[in-house]
């Protein structure tokens, strides 16, 4: 694991989901040396704005704050909007991955190499979808689905298990752009639900029975997959 | 060898019979007999319970059984359905209230549906399209429960085909196991 350590500051835990998201992606697409962490020590805290102004010296912490609030204009720059944008939280953390290292001045390091430039384009949308989890709270309409038995196989488990993209992709054995696709279209459809939200309101099938379990074992899923061929 | 259920359930007329024949290897069992109903306009019906069978490459068999689709029979819905692989619901959408239709299997399974799949299946959507899938959705929703709703022909083989595809995928993703 990283020695750069962040953290979150009583930030609620969509937000926390998705910075975590967020830092593991970073640490993939921009090699940026970060591990989101639960516990201190923290390099960095990261705080809205107005909750660090009220509590932050509950927090005992003399080292790095990157706040955030609604509307910035650049002018602080430990200061980014709310909610986070991955570009802008992406350069903060290379900038200040940097200047920890000692390898370079804060204005050095930015002008080097902006993690615009180095990480794949990554939308806010897209990253949360490929690393946070999600569940469907309602059948999706044919409009989303189209007859396509693929599709309605992803839907189906995330009908039953909250997955993110990228789980999805691995679990079915399909694209991983095209499950990141098909949840986008999920959302905007505004039948999928963060997994904490809905786990919470959305009912929740039982676990599997001892029958169930059996029917792994015993190797009866690909037995019936090969004889409909599917 | 072991020896599973699945469950074709839904009201007279919905397509029960046809869809176990669309994937049985035997000749379905049926029990059809002259319908007495004269609000259903169809000749025969099942009064007992249909019967088909598959058989799998590593020796093991589903049995295939289509309940009887009237409300009387409720009694054998719920023997059928204990340890049932899935139960596929069929809805018959030219019928007067097909959504008073689910809404009464979905009651009568209510004690099974926790932990068994299921998936909907809604017929004849082509030529009554009202209500459409969105309704049964909303209709799910309400309830507080979430089940794969597709419409289906279910004298084409891959349109079953599908349905079960959703109860393997409910049952994989509960227990967690990758597809092959």
């Amino acid at each position: 694991m990283s020695g750069l350590r962040i953290g979150a500051f009583h930030l609620p835990p969509k937000d926390v989901a998705y910075l975590r998201a967020l830092v593991r992606l970073f640490s993939y697409t921009a090699k940026l040396e970060w591990s989101f962490v639960e516990a201190a020590p923290y390099t960095v805290l990261v705080a809205r704005a107005q909750d660090w102004a009220l509590h932050g010296g509950e927090a005992d912490f003399q080292g790095l704050v990157l706040r955030l609030a609604a509307g910035q204009d650049g002018g602080d720059a430990d200061l980014i909007d709310y909610p986070i944008e991955p570009d802008q939280l992406g350069d903060w953390l290379k900038m200040k991955a940097a200047v920890l290292a000692g390898a370079a001045e804060p204005d050095q390091a930015q002008a080097a190499a902006p993690t615009a430039q180095a990480a794949p384009p990554v939308t806010a949308e897209q990253a949360q979808l490929q690393y946070m989890r999600f569940r469907l709270r309602r059948w999706p309409s044919p409009a989303e689905l189209g007859g396509d038995p693929v599709l309605i196989r992803l839907a189906t488990i995330l009908s039953r298990k909250a997955c993110s993209a990228a789980e999805l992709a691995q679990f079915t054995e399909q694209p991983l752009a095209l499950c990141i696709d098909f949840m986008q279209a999920l959302e905007r459809a505004n039948v999928l639900a963060d997994a904490a939200s809905v786990d919470a309101a959305a009912p929740v099938p039982a676990g599997p029975t001892p029958e169930q379990r059996s029917m792994v074992k015993s190797g009866l899923f690909s037995s019936l997959r090969r004889r409909f061929g599917l | 060898m072991k020896e599973y259920k699945l469950l074709f359930t839904g009201t007279m007329g919905a397509g029960k019979t046809t869809a176990i024949h669309a994937i049985s290897e035997i000749a379905p069992v049926v029990t059809d007999v002259r319908n007495s109903d004269k609000s259903v306009d169809k000749e025969l019906t099942t009064v007992g319970l249909d019967y088909g069978m598959l058989s799998l490459d590593n020796g093991d068999r589903i049995r295939l059984f289509g309940t009887p689709g009237q409300a009387r029979f409720d009694f054998l819905w719920k023997i059928l359905a204990r340890n049932a692989l899935g139960i596929i619901i069929l809805t018959d959408n030219s019928r007067p209230d097909p959504l008073a239709d689910l809404t009464m299997f979905l009651d009568g399974f209510a004690e099974h549906l926790t932990s068994v799949p299921c998936a909907i299946g809604v017929g004849r959507l082509d030529s009554h399209p009202q209500p459409d899938l969105e309704r049964y959705a909303d209709l799910l929703e309400q309830r507080g429960q979430l089940f794969p709703i597709m419409a289906v022909d279910v004298r084409r083989r891959a349109d079953v085909i599908l349905l079960i595809d959703t109860l393997l995928a409910q049952l994989e993703a509960g227990i967690g196991e990758h597809r092959p």
